[in-house]
């Protein structure tokens, strides 16, 4: 039943090579001993990395980065997920101008959108650094969660919804039970996008945030400007590290849960 | 049987609105906003101040914990550069939530003519009396509290002899060696400027400079937009010689990448930096004392060390080793090339459709 | 009452409001600062006026400005389209326990910040980079070929950092295929070619929509990576945008430049849909 593909097996080597490239690149560099980021290394040092952990300027970036990320995607996910299935599955007047207003923040570059933020949100006089930095990104987010819901839903037998509503359950629980975990792989998706969006994105940060709120992105940012510092590599590879051990994880996860 | 569940499903949903529409009403509300962050504008003590990142991040740090402590005051810092924090105080207007910005590109001249800063009173200065003459606004804003020079920097591995003329970045020798930055950039801007004032124009007729520029592109390695992309050309070995500022050749020199400065013998372009206090800031008062702080020669002396700024007050005294390296005294300072900003300001849209033109080709 | 508000009108209305509210009256305002009138120095007065549009349209370097972000958005698409379905379809043959990993490695690109991402692009696409070291070292090439700061490395670099978008949304697709319906076309008799043709292929057609239309999307309105890897010779919408809003201060014309970029965008989008209604299966609603 199982069969090979050895040709694809060997584009795909390829392909990820040339995602690993640039990122290789990267974490030799943060290696270098010496004051500034250069390629090949002079010579090999942790001493980036020590300063990036115990130097303590990026762990309050971090968390903050993080806290946005997750706050982001626990609205833009349902959010986002409710409006793709309408989209999907209903019939109503002006849909597809509704949905080409849903996806226009893709489209209209960050920075604008920023400076009209500002505006808007400064002669309102809201000074919630955190709240309005979190609205935008909702905003950011939910195009892409509803792209990627809607290629889910549409991919899935409405049959499948349609029987459990002929055996008698009502059309939410349909929709909790039958539908959703059908659309799981897109909700992971969605989540995953969300997640990695909301904790890199940097031009609405510079632009909403205020004192005492700096995310990650934005520390990177300011101290590339005039430091060619290797600890930039450092967090970049800390970062790089922390997602392959997550997949790792990930991996040891559904393998017990498989076995169950 | 459909209906009672959707019904429930909106009351969820409406649930949802209220909470949202909730936040929303809060935040017209600006006394509460500032509440719930605790850092009310209208609280006495307190300011935010802009910073310009990186290296000179971390004095700044430093100086500030002395301002706090001198003042009893408690600053907050956000990092924007110098355009940026002019679009940010535009779109600002009326409602600032930062005191002071920094400048390094002659944005003041904008900010002021659009209303967004403070005029200063001298009377309220300290340090006014001590600076260089000519550091002085002349519209009665804050003073330039540090300077730098906007001269040639290059690789003295690659090139052991100093370049002595502007006209040294057309030699052939350097031929796909030659960094440029583009004009978005204030230190592109400037030297576009230098280079028509070399050849008979100036910010008033800017056509000599992009001839001269159009001879030099056959030299240039990259056109880049941003500073660390500068320094990212000279430590790759991608470019040895660039037109660029003497702040800059400081840091990155002192990371160690093998940069010099060189003064050109027809002037090297003044690059001033001034802090401005925001108009509508809460804490005007405490702001105009931030500034004058900035003036003081202990603070120049942390901002030269730091940050490669040279003095602009006469009473700072700077160790011999950094005097070496840094453009320093009253004679230089008034040595340099000073533009008019307005003129460069206004034209700045025209030079930028021109510029572009020229190096799309 | 409630119960005679039609369903997806529940369902949409949280999306709604907070676009109303965060994202179309912001924006609404830079809409009607895109009639306004600008003086040189950037300083806006009110006024209704077509200045803005006028000056992008009558000027040729604007429109080819156009047309270069419109065409490396279409090869971006189009690039990412067929490495990223690979890849896609990789992950979904592989074993279970693997895929969740494969998908953490393509998505890396998206978790190092651009900036230092572009550092790994100094040092491989330059001139004296690894590339052309290595191309120049196997005799491939004699001279070093110019890729950063050009139209093709920028493509390179958009390419990496689109990819991992196209992979998720197409693998969200390709994970749910009905395995059976390939099996069941080999047991008839068809290669392996003609299964992925006739059956993968139009089967996962959702996917591919959405996702070339996700990567086309935000490659118009992408500016970090193109800022960076384009340095100042490669002009495009969404950096010229940037341009004039921070260092041009004239937010009447960058305004003016995201509505005709946000109509760009609709058109093209417009026109690819219509052609892959007539000629794609049909009852695929995508919108």
């Amino acid at each position: 039943m199982k069969r090979k593909f050895p040709l694809l097996t060997a584009v795909n080597t390829l392909i990820y090579l040339f995602i690993m490239a640039p990122l290789l690149v990267i974490v030799i560099s943060s290696f270098n001993p010496g004051e500034y980021l250069v390629f090949p290394p002079e010579g090999f040092s942790l001493k980036w990395y020590e300063a990036v952990l115990t130097g303590g300027k990026y762990t309050e970036p971090f968390w903050n980065s993080i806290k946005l990320a997750v706050a982001t995607t626990a609205v833009a996910l349902p959010v986002g997920t409710m409006a793709a299935y309408a989209i999907q599955r209903f019939e109503f007047r002006f849909k597809q101008a509704l949905l080409s207003l849903f996806l226009s923040p893709l489209v209209i570059p960050t920075l604008l959108f920023g400076i009209g933020l500002l505006i808007f949100f400064s002669s309102l006089g809201v000074q919630m650094f955190f709240m309005r930095l979190l609205l935008a990104h909702i905003v950011l987010i939910v195009p892409y969660v509803i792209r990627t819901m809607l290629a889910g839903f549409s991919r899935m037998e409405r049959s499948v919804e349609e029987a459990s509503i002929v055996l008698g359950a009502s059309p939410v629980r349909t929709f909790f039970l039958v539908t959703l975990p059908l659309a799981r792989p897109s909700l992971l998706a969605s989540a995953f996008l969300s997640l990695v969006l909301s904790f890199d994105e940097l031009v609405i940060a510079l632009f909403l945030t205020g004192p005492g709120i700096t995310t990650l992105p934005m520390t990177i940012y300011s101290d590339i400007q005039f430091n060619l510092s290797p600890s930039l590599a450092a967090i970049s590879s800390i970062i790089i590290a922390g997602t392959v051990l997550v997949g790792l994880i990930g991996i040891l996860m559904t393998k017990r849960s498989g076995r169950t | 049987m459909r209906k009672p569940i959707f019904g429930k499903a909106a009351a969820g949903v409406l649930a949802l609105l209220i909470t949202a529409t909730g936040c929303s009403s809060n935040g017209n509300d600006p006394a509460a906003a500032a509440d719930e962050n605790g850092n009310a504008g209208t609280a006495g003590g307190k300011l935010v101040v802009t910073s310009f990142g990186g290296a000179i991040e971390e004095t700044q740090r430093e100086y500030i914990k002395q301002f706090e402590e001198e003042y009893n005051a408690k600053v907050e810092v956000v990092t924007l550069y110098s355009a940026d924090a002019l679009a940010r105080i535009r779109a600002e207007k009326n409602n600032p939530t930062l005191d002071v910005v920094l400048f390094s590109g002659g944005q003041e001249q904008i900010a002021a003519k659009e209303d967004l800063i403070e005029k200063i009173d001298p009377d309220q200065m300290d340090n006014l009396g001590d600076l260089y003459p000519d550091a002085l606004n002349a519209d009665g804003y804050a003073p330039y509290f540090g300077y730098e020079a906007l001269g040639i920097i290059y690789n003295h591995e690659a090139i052991p002899a100093a370049p002595t003329s502007w006209k040294d970045l057309w030699k052939d020798e350097y031929k796909g060696q030659v960094g440029l930055v583009d004009i978005s950039n204030t230190y592109g801007n400037q030297f576009l400027v230098a280079a028509a004032r070399m050849n008979g124009g100036g910010e008033d007729n800017i056509q000599p400079g992009l001839d001269a520029i159009k001879e030099l592109l056959p030299n240039t390695a990259a056109i880049v937009k941003s500073s660390p992309e500068v320094g990212n050309l000279f430590a790759q070995d991608e470019a040895w010689i660039a037109p660029f500022d003497s702040g800059y050749a400081y840091t990155f020199g002192k990371q160690g990448v093998p940069i010099s400065f060189a003064l050109p013998e027809e002037g090297a372009v003044g690059i001033y930096m001034t802090a401005q206090v925001v108009k509508g800031s809460p804490n005007s008062e405490l702001a105009r004392k931030y500034v004058d702080f900035l003036l003081r020669p202990d603070i120049q002396v942390k901002t030269a060390e730091g940050g490669g700024y040279s003095p602009t007050n006469s009473k700072t005294e700077l160790t011999d080793e950094l005097k070496a390296i840094l453009p320093y005294g009253e004679e230089t300072f008034n040595g340099l090339t000073r533009l008019d900003l307005e003129l460069v300001n206004n034209n700045k849209a025209e030079w930028m459709e021109e510029w572009s033109k020229l190096i799309t080709q | 009452m409630l119960r005679r508000i039609p369903p997806y009108w529940i369902l949409l209305s949280p999306g709604l409001l907070i676009l109303l509210l965060v994202f179309v009256v912001p924006l609404g305002r830079l809409l009607v600062l895109s009639f306004y009138r600008t003086d040189p120095s950037g300083a806006m007065q009110a006024a209704f006026a077509m200045e803005q549009y006028i000056r992008f349209f009558s000027d040729p370097f604007y429109m080819q400005m156009l047309w270069r972000s419109v065409y490396i958005g279409i090869i971006v698409s189009f690039v990412c389209l067929v490495l990223g379905y690979s890849l896609a379809y990789g992950v979904a043959r592989a074993r279970p326990e693997r895929r969740f990993m494969l998908l953490m490695l393509i998505a890396l690109p998206l978790l190092t910040s651009a900036v230092i991402r572009n550092f790994g692009w100094i040092i491989i696409l330059g001139r004296k980079g690894i590339l052309n070291e290595t191309l120049i070292a196997i005799g491939l090439i004699s001279q070093p070929l110019d890729l950063l700061y050009t139209p093709a490395g920028v493509i390179i670099a958009l390419v990496h950092v689109m990819l991992p978008y196209m992979v998720l949304v197409l693998y969200s697709v390709l994970e749910g295929l009905d395995r059976n319906l390939e099996s069941a076309a080999s047991n008839l008799g068809a290669s392996g070619p003609k299964v992925f043709w006739f059956v993968t292929l139009p089967l996962s057609m959702p996917g591919i929509i959405a996702g070339t239309l996700l990567v086309f999307s935000i490659t118009l309105s992408f500016f970090v990576t193109p800022s960076l890897v384009g340095g100042a010779k490669v002009k495009l919408m969404a950096t010229e945008i940037y341009n004039q809003t921070i260092n041009m201060l004239n937010w009447p014309y960058a305004s003016a430049m995201g509505v005709i970029l946000l109509v760009t965008m609709l058109l093209v989008t417009g026109l690819y849909k219509r052609i892959l209604n007539r000629r794609g299966p049909k009852g695929v609603n995508l919108g």
